[in-house]
């Protein structure tokens, strides 16, 4: 008897959803090996190369241990490039999140020619992370910088600040220009979810007496929290990853004041070679990364 | 039988054929060319860096070379301070490149890896040792290393000063100023005190209009500004007994120190200035003072700037009134430099060797480092006393004098093994004093690092090394 058969004559449910399971992993199989390949591989493999001893210069497959994880703890570069990594992360996040809300909570009702101007405020985003750093430095410049003019006139005295170099200001500038680039992106995801909010509910409260406020708090911001946070999370990974307007902007300087994780994990594998090392700041920033957006995942599981 | 005394007699008519090209050709340049026929249909793959190197090579070397063997020269650039690190993911990787510029600061580190091939041999075939004794003494060491020839010098890189006359030579107004508030005659400085004497002076005299002085101070080119200047000051890289870093000695604060200081003269946000910027400062006519690469003297005189791959250059303002001169301190830095080198990886190892031989032979360099768009520098000993180069504007002999002198007394930049990492590090130290940082403390965190770099290289085997480069005239002078 077939199995189909054997189902239908004893246990037709059991045999029925024995099948479709199996059935079902069949057909995800191939595209999740190929996630695994090229996702979970390379993880793995730079696991490999962080406990050897390779560098470009000598290429030492032999096994090196916990050495590179050692060497890792104490190298303060590293540790302060983690540091200026969540400087920014945790400036420009915040400011990109309440830009894209205030701007979506505008764009909610009816405006005259709203998808020119959607399309207007989503043009940052579209344009080149390197072209951007490249045009912030440039408006920046000290002797022909837009914005060095216009202050100049604003304060009725010529400025003479080198943005790029002094260390008050390199941080404004690469946050001006992170968070023009990809407050968009918050503005379009959270101009979507608010769309979706039951516009019954806010109008009930609206008739109970509730202000705009406690409307916003008690109501949209619940409704939209799920999307919300993935939008948080999806620019708080980019942003921990951020290497083109910090390099194209001060190139990590003056000296190593604004180097990301990033910037200095390019510097010591493709500059310095040292690719074992590399291997291990990798992988250790994957871990603490892990556990950062597990934990907040089940935190947001937990309160759903 | 028949076939075999045909075959020989053919055989030896070919190799008379040979030896008689080879022994009409004259030149070394063109025995290259003569040896290079039966190459012809090849494609050579050449690395150099991007930009203006690159036009270089491009429309004076791979275009004639064509005409010349057939040969196809084919590039593939990346900006100066990738060119190493380019260099070698090539031989560790793909292996592409039959040609290689190379920066010979990082020479010992390629030779150690087996990327590239000594030359000796096809110099002795070739007959190339006598335009190669022609290469001036302050570059000729650049190509060699443990007694071997790996490449050949091909960009004499040096800093040259560049000054306006009319300013400091020939206004009488300045002459006596100067005299009364400095008690010295006002002419082009020869130390860094009176660097920035003179530089203060233009400045406070002219201002905003025309500053004192200006260099290129972004990051990856401070270090080429600064490793003179700290020698200069009596400084050295490395206590040799022990390898420590010595960069936060009393020489290496002072230098940095004054070096960062020298900003008050200078334009507003020169601290971020790069090669370009700094260059135009001076061809505008806004600054009095600029020392840096060669290429720059030529253009400031408006000579090979009128073809469009140099529109992005500013005109010249300051044409017919600059003088040259060696830098303050009279030790100005052989800074990079770029040798030809044959790869090892190489399927055409021969056919590039010859392309190198005839590129650098005394005939084609000539022409190429009188260009301006090639800012390939002179190097060779007749390149100073060329005389069509020497009529080539009215002071075209001063600055190639003043070249000459700069050569003489040049020192190089810090070659030992892995050397870049010892150049970031500088770099970020003098970036972080320009910053604000304090100078001892910036240094001293560089040499931190440093020292950490010494030790995972190996102490005894940097020793070695160093101790090759402190050995030349020109590490220390």
């Amino acid at each position: 008897m077939t199995t189909t058969a054997a189902a239908v004559a004893g246990g037709p449910r059991t045999g029925v959803l024995l099948q479709d399971r199996r059935f079902k992993y069949w057909l995800i199989a191939p595209a999740v090996l190929v996630m695994l390949l090229v996702g979970l591989f390379p993880i793995l493999y730079s696991l490999v190369v962080s406990l050897q001893n390779v560098t470009l210069f000598d290429q030492d497959y032999s096994w090196y241990g916990f050495g590179w994880y050692e060497f890792l703890f104490e190298d303060d570069r590293f540790w302060e490039s983690m540091w200026h990594t969540a400087l920014i992360t945790v400036i420009a996040l915040p400011t990109e999140l309440i830009i894209g809300l205030l701007l979506a909570r505008m764009f909610l009702g009816n405006l005259r020619a709203k998808p020119v101007f959607i399309a207007i405020i989503l043009l940052p985003s579209v344009v080149c992370p390197i072209v951007v750093g490249a045009v912030w430095r440039l408006m920046f410049d000290t002797r022909y910088g837009p914005i060095t003019h216009f202050l100049s006139w604003v304060w009725g005295e010529t400025i003479e600040i080198t943005w790029v170099v002094d260390p008050t200001w390199v941080y404004p500038v690469i946050l001006v220009a992170e968070v023009w680039q990809w407050f968009p992106f918050m503005f379009l995801i959270l101009l979507a979810a608010l769309s979706n909010v039951d516009t019954d509910l806010t109008d009930a409260a609206e008739v109970d007496g509730a202000g705009f406020w406690t409307t916003f708090i008690r109501i949209s911001l619940p409704a939209i929290w799920p999307v919300m946070f993935i939008a948080i999370l999806i620019r708080g990974l980019d942003l921990v990853r951020i290497f083109d307007i910090v390099f194209v902007v001060t190139k990590g300087g003056p000296g190593t004041f604004t180097e990301t994780t990033p910037i200095y994990m390019y510097i010591t594998g493709f500059h310095q070679f040292e690719t074992s090392y590399t291997g291990a700041m990798v992988f250790l920033v994957i871990v603490l990364l892990s556990i950062v957006v597990v934990t907040a995942l089940r935190r947001v599981e937990i309160s759903r | 039988m028949t076939m075999w005394r045909i075959t020989t007699a053919a055989a030896a008519l070919g190799l008379m054929f040979g030896a008689g090209q080879l022994a009409n050709a004259e030149t070394a340049g063109d025995r290259a060319v003569a040896a290079a026929q039966k190459y012809s249909g090849t494609t050579l793959s050449l690395h150099s860096e991007a930009g203006l190197q690159a036009l270089g090579w491009e429309l004076w070397n791979a275009t004639q070379w064509k005409e010349l063997t057939g040969i196809v020269v084919d590039q593939t650039s990346a900006p100066v301070n990738e060119m190493f690190v380019t260099t070698v993911q090539d031989f560790r990787g793909p292996a592409n490149f039959d040609v290689l510029d190379v920066a010979p600061a990082y020479l010992p580190d390629l030779v150690e890896i087996g990327a590239v091939v000594p030359l000796n041999d096809w110099m002795d075939e070739f007959g190339y040792w006598d335009d190669y004794n022609d290469i001036a003494g302050a570059y000729k060491g650049w190509g060699e290393y443990k007694g071997e020839v790996y490449g050949f010098p091909d960009d004499g890189d040096v800093h040259v000063m560049m000054y306006r006359k009319d300013l400091i030579d020939e206004d009488a107004d300045n002459q006596a100023e100067f005299q009364e508030k400095y008690g010295y005659k006002l002419a082009v400085p020869t130390t860094w005190k009176e660097f920035d004497e003179v530089a203060q002076f233009i400045t406070d005299k002219y201002g905003p209009d025309i500053f004192g002085a200006a260099q290129p101070r972004a990051k990856g080119l401070t270090l080429y500004f600064w490793m003179d200047m700290f020698r200069d000051y009596g400084g050295r890289f490395f206590d040799e007994a022990t390898m420590d870093c010595a960069w936060g000695s009393e020489a290496g604060v002072k230098s940095l120190t004054d070096f960062v200081n020298q900003r008050r003269y200078m334009p507003p946000g020169a601290d971020a200035w790069g090669f370009t910027e700094a260059a135009a400062s001076m061809l505008q006519g806004h600054v009095a003072m600029h020392y840096t690469w060669p290429g720059v003297g030529r253009w400031i005189q408006n000579v090979g700037t009128d073809i469009e791959a140099m529109n992005w250059v500013p005109p010249s303002h300051v044409e017919g009134k600059i003088g040259y001169a060696v830098p303050p301190g009279g030790t100005p830095e052989l800074a990079v430099g770029w040798i030809i080198s044959v790869s090892s990886k190489s399927d055409n190892q021969e056919a590039a060797y010859l392309f190198a031989q005839w590129s650098n032979s005394k005939e084609v360099s000539t022409g190429k480092t009188s260009l301006g768009y090639s800012i390939r520098d002179p190097f060779r000993i007749s390149h100073y006393s060329d005389p069509g180069f020497r009529n080539l504007w009215s002071n075209a002999g001063e600055y190639l004098d003043a070249l000459k002198t700069a050569g003489e007394n040049g020192v190089q930049d810090l070659t030992v093994i892995q050397a870049q990492k010892y150049h970031d590090l500088i770099d970020n130290a003098i970036q972080a004093a320009i910053g604000g940082e304090d100078a001892q403390s910036a240094l001293d965190t560089a040499c931190k690092q440093a020292n950490r770099v010494t030790k995972q290289i190996g102490v005894d085997r940097q020793r070695d090394v160093y101790q090759q480069f402190s050995a030349q005239e020109n590490a220390y002078r």
